[in-house]
């Protein structure tokens, strides 16, 4: 009798999350899931998940659009024919190939906007500063130069996948507060030190009027409210005085004592994160403009890495900043100070990639001209490259290609380009005939994918691949094994041709054939960069097909095809400049987000500022909305 | 504001089971009477071996080492091998991360959340928080281990990252204090006098800790999900941080006559390294096979002297990359880059793979276990009063994969040291192929004093067998 009645009240659920389907998801149960189940399930969803795919998960109208990314991938994959990889043992016809195209093809173009889902900025967790953002903020605050990575020896964040400053990936480790609370001593010793420490004292106690309690208060609050980045509250700089009293009685100095209470305030979780109040009430899930205060936060970290300055804080305080002409006013007159190097050395840095051109394979014993300062010049030119489309506001599709970069004599004379004289840095203008322009044609980027003596295709491709069109390439799967040797066939005789090996295995053929061609187009540039037309008695052969047929042969084709698919190329650009200013990954839900700053972005002729000025404007970075049980944490005291 | 453990640990719900609350075990707590402490090390490289020149041919008595082990022979009577151990292949995890999440885990599912890997337990430090805490560290970490290679998690899946620059591990290990080698056989009687905890002291310290201490609680009232969890870890470390200053407050006069009185041997370190040195060092040894024999002996003085000097009992080395290049280490062939070394030398059927490549591996293994030759040497050196530092220590040589193929059977595992005469040395123990690498991990933790049934996989693995123990090993 019970059995019965839990049947039937599981059919009853059913029904009502049927009825509940909308007509688009009902169209992908009567006519898509029974393809899925047939020919897709056994390898992503039922038993495997190969390539991280999971098909079962398609569950809701919403949950196909959160797995929206894979429904691309399965578009690749079914117009390149690698899936699924045994058609004709499953019966998959060619009709249902078309079926499946079509239908992501309408899936992703027809979204529902009106879905609320589209208005949601997502969630702000509480963001810890990077060691980058914690060395720059120590030099706002306090007006010290101080490396917590080699003076106290944290780690650099690793930026693999992702950019270093998202939220969901930082933690505290007992290791890392120790170091926090190392660094803060270190920090103290330097300001203590007669000469180190002249410009901090400087800038701290340059205005104190005298030495009693009073004005110890005074400071405390100054440096609290800064080292916060917000007001604070005269209880909380009181719980401050007891330890700064106890210093006094064991002999320190006024000015010891200040600098000494520092420690506290540099080991809070109050500096070392950054934390937005949520409003009341408390459990609506609304979403609300940010305040002044977080506004001059947000924007401050994303452009300069650093805390806000007087004028930003001053303009916040005052709530003058939420508006769209200060806004743009603002962010004109950050992008145009010198701090904004920190959006080169941050997010440029590490959605190129770029700390591994420090760590390239290839060395002196191969290549005599690859010495470190050939290095060094090769990070400059990229640098300078990207910091003149920054200043002068170009178009940002000068990274695919361009007429200028920037050079010195050696790496003129690597790169075959005449009349540079002189070890200094300067811009050149290119010729087409130079094969350079834009990123691909840069030494430090084709040095960083090459192996200590060869290319390295692959990685090349990958790199283009995933950092510039924002392809998504799953990791390769952990039984894999260096290249067999063929054993039905004679032993490859090339690189290329063992390389081809991937091709002919359907678990490897999904990604190498989307990397692979890529990489080979920029095969005419040796391990470092140089131009070549032969490798050893052979010619170099940079021709290859991309997944969707279309062929490409060389750089310059190469690049070709990349502005063919310029708004693929934005659209990977803004959506990693997004992610880097809110700190969490770009998610189904911002993408009205990102089709209205798609446009946007076009008509303003692709200029960089036009892309900050989007994310500045966008839904996720001036809202946010509440986390559960949290509400306004400055009610403190 | 006074902090109320009691109080503190009713509100910090989720981390309410902080390890030193549960039941610490006596048995490997020798202080009591006047003989130096147990400790246990792990010495772990990159790269997997060669097992062909790793694992003798015969059971039992150690005869003449295989080629990669031979500078192991002065030791041959204090060392144990065993071999057939293997850890499980997980699902849906990059090949390096997988081997890394497994290695001092035994996690059986290597499971992500929020899209970070957060694996079981580490070996290292289930033994850390169970046995006595009466040194400074609870454990240390040393060396090289980032990115795809995390070797030491905590309970809720936290990594322990390790300390890679040698001048700074000496001075977290030594802040305010000079390396000295305790008394024993006196600190067993100090042990018995210290009746009741000396009261908290008015200091500049504890107005810090007391300081953050209540901020973080009272911020963590207003917060939820993983911003909670991370001012929980926030809350936990700055607690170890306080714990580690009462301790050493209270040791201050027993440190005091140590160095008046020391106990047997000088410590191996007495200085920090130099800074430039350290720098220099750090930033050349992936490319300079000299600048890596340096960088691993400065780290491997640093771990003698941990234990020494009772900084800590339970310590973690681990060391090289599979990223190096070892020009004149591998004098074969032309290649010197041990990821591309490690991949084209391994193959599903050893004969499938490059044996130039092969050999530049096994060249390499050679030299690593050399270095550690000379430590473990070292440690034999070190007289306690009658016994050497390494008779008091279980050290295990191993690798995070088996081999350079990210291989997860048969793992290179070799116990140094007769852990207090626990261990029958100078022998070969081969298990029956794939018995789960957790059973050698529990025979550790036990020797330790610590009680444990079930570690990792022990219980689920495939081939789960001899009750999570390994037969022959006393």
């Amino acid at each position: 009798m019970k059995t019965c009645f839990t049947g039937a009240l599981l059919i009853c659920l059913g029904l009502t999350v049927q009825a509940a389907d909308t007509p688009r998801f009902a169209a992908f149960k009567k006519d898509i899931y029974p393809i899925f189940k047939k020919h897709c399930n056994s390898c992503h969803g039922e038993e495997k998940t190969k390539g991280d795919v999971d098909l079962t998960a398609f569950r809701t109208d919403r949950s196909i659009m959160e797995n929206s990314s894979d429904i691309l991938v399965m578009k690749d994959v079914l117009l390149s024919e690698d899936m699924p990889p045994k058609p004709k043992k499953t019966g998959f016809t060619e009709n249902d190939r078309k079926t499946l195209i079509s239908w992501i093809e309408n899936y992703i173009e027809k979204i529902d906007f009106s879905d609320p889902v589209y208005f949601d900025p997502g969630p702000s967790p509480i963001r810890q500063l990077t060691t980058d953002e914690y060395n720059r903020t120590i030099k706002s605050l306090l007006n010290l130069d101080f490396n917590i990575n080699s003076e106290a020896g944290v780690k650099k964040e690793s930026n693999v996948k992702a950019f270093s400053n998202l939220a969901a990936t930082m933690q505290f480790s007992p290791l890392l507060i120790e170091k926090y609370f190392m660094a803060a001593d270190k920090i103290i010793a330097k300001i203590l030190d007669e000469k180190k420490g002249l410009k901090a004292r400087k800038h701290l106690f340059d205005d104190l009027k005298s030495e009693n309690d009073t004005e110890a208060a005074r400071f405390l609050n100054g440096i609290l409210s800064r080292a916060y980045r917000r007001a604070v509250s005269t209880g909380e700089v009181r719980r401050l005085l007891p330890m700064y009293r106890f210093l006094r009685k064991e002999g320190k100095s006024f000015q010891e004592a200040l600098v000494y209470s520092l420690k506290p305030i540099l080991v809070s979780p109050q500096f070392l994160q950054r934390i937005e109040s949520n409003r009341a009430p408390r459990n609506s899930p609304k979403a609300y403009v940010i305040t002044d205060l977080e506004l001059a936060n947000r924007l401050s970290y994303f452009l300069w890495s650093t805390m806000p300055d007087d004028d930003l804080f001053k303009t916040a305080v005052s709530k003058k900043l939420m508006s769209a002409e200060e806004i743009t006013s603002q962010v004109s007159r950050m992008l145009k100070d010198k701090k904004s190097e920190a959006l080169i050395d941050n997010f440029i840095g590490e959605w190129l990639e770029f700390e591994s051109v420090s760590n390239a394979l290839p060395g002196t014993r191969n290549f005599p001209q690859f010495n470190r300062d050939m290095k060094k010049s090769m990070i400059n030119e990229t640098s300078m490259f990207v910091h003149e489309i920054i200043e002068k506001d170009l178009s940002v599709i000068n990274l695919i290609d361009s007429d200028f970069t920037y050079l010195n004599d050696k790496l003129a004379d690597l790169y075959k380009i005449p009349g540079v004289i002189g070890s200094d840095m300067r811009r050149v203008k290119l010729k087409p005939e130079y094969k350079r322009g834009g990123l691909l044609g840069m030494g430090s980027i084709l040095a960083m994918t090459s192996h200590t003596d060869r290319t390295k295709p692959t990685a090349r491709g990958k790199w283009v691949a995933e950092v510039i069109l924002g392809t998504k390439i799953p990791e390769p799967p952990a039984n894999v094994e260096a290249l067999p040797n063929d054993k039905r066939g004679a032993a490859p005789t090339s690189f290329r041709e063992k390389l081809n090996q991937h091709v002919a295995d359907a678990s490897c053929a999904v990604c190498h054939k989307k990397m692979d061609p890529l990489g080979f187009a920029l095969d005419n540039f040796n391990a470092i960069g140089q131009w070549r037309e032969r490798e050893g008695s052979s010619a170099i052969d940079a021709t290859g097909v991309l997944p969707d047929g279309t062929k490409v042969n060389g750089v310059t084709e190469l690049k070709k095809v990349i502005l063919d698919r310029q708004d693929q190329f934005v659209r990977n650009m803004f959506e990693k400049m997004l992610s880097y200013a809110i700190g969490r990954n770009v998610e189904y839900y911002d993408e009205l987000t990102i089709r209205k700053a798609l446009e946007n972005i076009k008509k303003a002729d692709y200029k960089f500022s036009a892309m900050v000025m989007e994310v500045v404007k966008s839904r996720p970075f001036l809202y946010r909305k509440n986390i559960e049980n949290y509400y306004s944490v400055q009610n403190q005291n | 504001m006074k902090i109320n453990r009691k109080r503190f640990l009713q509100g910090a719900g989720a981390i309410a089971a902080l390890p030193f609350m549960e039941s610490v075990s006596t048995a490997a707590n020798p202080t009591k009477n006047g003989e130096p402490p147990l400790r246990m090390g792990i010495v772990t490289v990159k790269g997997g071996t060669v097992l062909e020149s790793w694992v003798p041919k015969k059971e039992g008595k150690l005869d003449k080492l295989p080629s990669i082990l031979r500078s192991l022979e002065p030791l041959k009577n204090d060392m144990l091998l065993v071999s057939g151990l293997s850890q499980e292949g997980g699902k849906g995890n990059n090949a390096h991360n997988h081997c890394a999440n497994v290695h001092l885990t035994c996690d059986p599912v290597c499971k992500q959340v929020n899209g970070k890997y957060a694996p079981t337990i580490s070996v290292d430090q289930y033994v850390a928080e169970r046995i006595e805490q009466d040194h400074i560290y609870q454990s240390l970490e040393l060396g090289t281990s980032n990115g795809e290679a995390t070797f030491s998690f905590k309970n809720d899946g936290s990594i322990v990252p390790y300390e890679g620059n040698p001048r700074l591990a000496f001075e977290r290990m030594f802040k305010g204090r000079k390396p000295s080698v305790p008394n024993w056989s006196r600190k067993a009687s100090a042990v018995s006098r210290r009746v009741s905890k000396t009261a908290k002291r008015e200091s500049y310290d504890s107005y810090v800790v007391d300081l953050v201490m209540g901020e973080a609680k009272h911020l963590r009232r207003y917060v939820s999900g993983s911003d909670r969890q991370r001012l929980d870890q926030y809350i936990e470390s700055v607690y170890s941080i306080e714990k580690r200053i009462r301790l050493f407050e209270e040791r201050m006069a027993q440190m005091a006559q140590d160095i008046d009185l020391p106990g047997a041997g000088k410590p191996v370190l007495s200085e920090p390294t130099d800074e430039k040195y350290a720098q220099q060092v750090m930033r050349h040894w992936g490319r300079d096979p000299e600048m890596h024999e340096k960088y691993f002996s400065l780290f491997s003085d640093l771990y003698i002297l941990a234990f020494q000097t009772d900084t800590t009992r339970v310590c973690t080395l681990s060391l090289g990359s599979d990223g190096a290049q070892f020009p004149g280490v591998v004098t074969v062939g032309y290649e010197t880059h041990a990821h591309t070394l490690e991949h084209q030398g391994n193959a599903r059927r050893v004969e499938d793979a490059d044996p130039i490549s092969r050999e530049g591996c096994r060249q390499i293994h050679e030299w690593y276990t050399r270095l550690f030759a000379r430590m473990a040497l070292k440690m034999k050196m070190i007289d306690e009063g009658g016994t050497s530092l390494l008779d008091n220590t279980m050290m295990l040589y191993t690798s995070y994969m088996s081999d350079g193929g990210h291989g997860r059977n048969d793992y290179p595992f070799l116990l140094v040291g007769n852990a207090k005469k626990t261990l029958k040395t100078g022998n070969h123990v081969a298990c029956k192929p794939n018995t789960p690498v957790a059973n050698l991990y529990i025979e550790m933790i036990n020797r330790m004093g610590v009680e444990c049934k079930e570690f990792g996989n022990s219980k689920t693995a495939k081939n789960a067998r001899h009750d999570g123990q390994i037969p022959g090993l006393t």
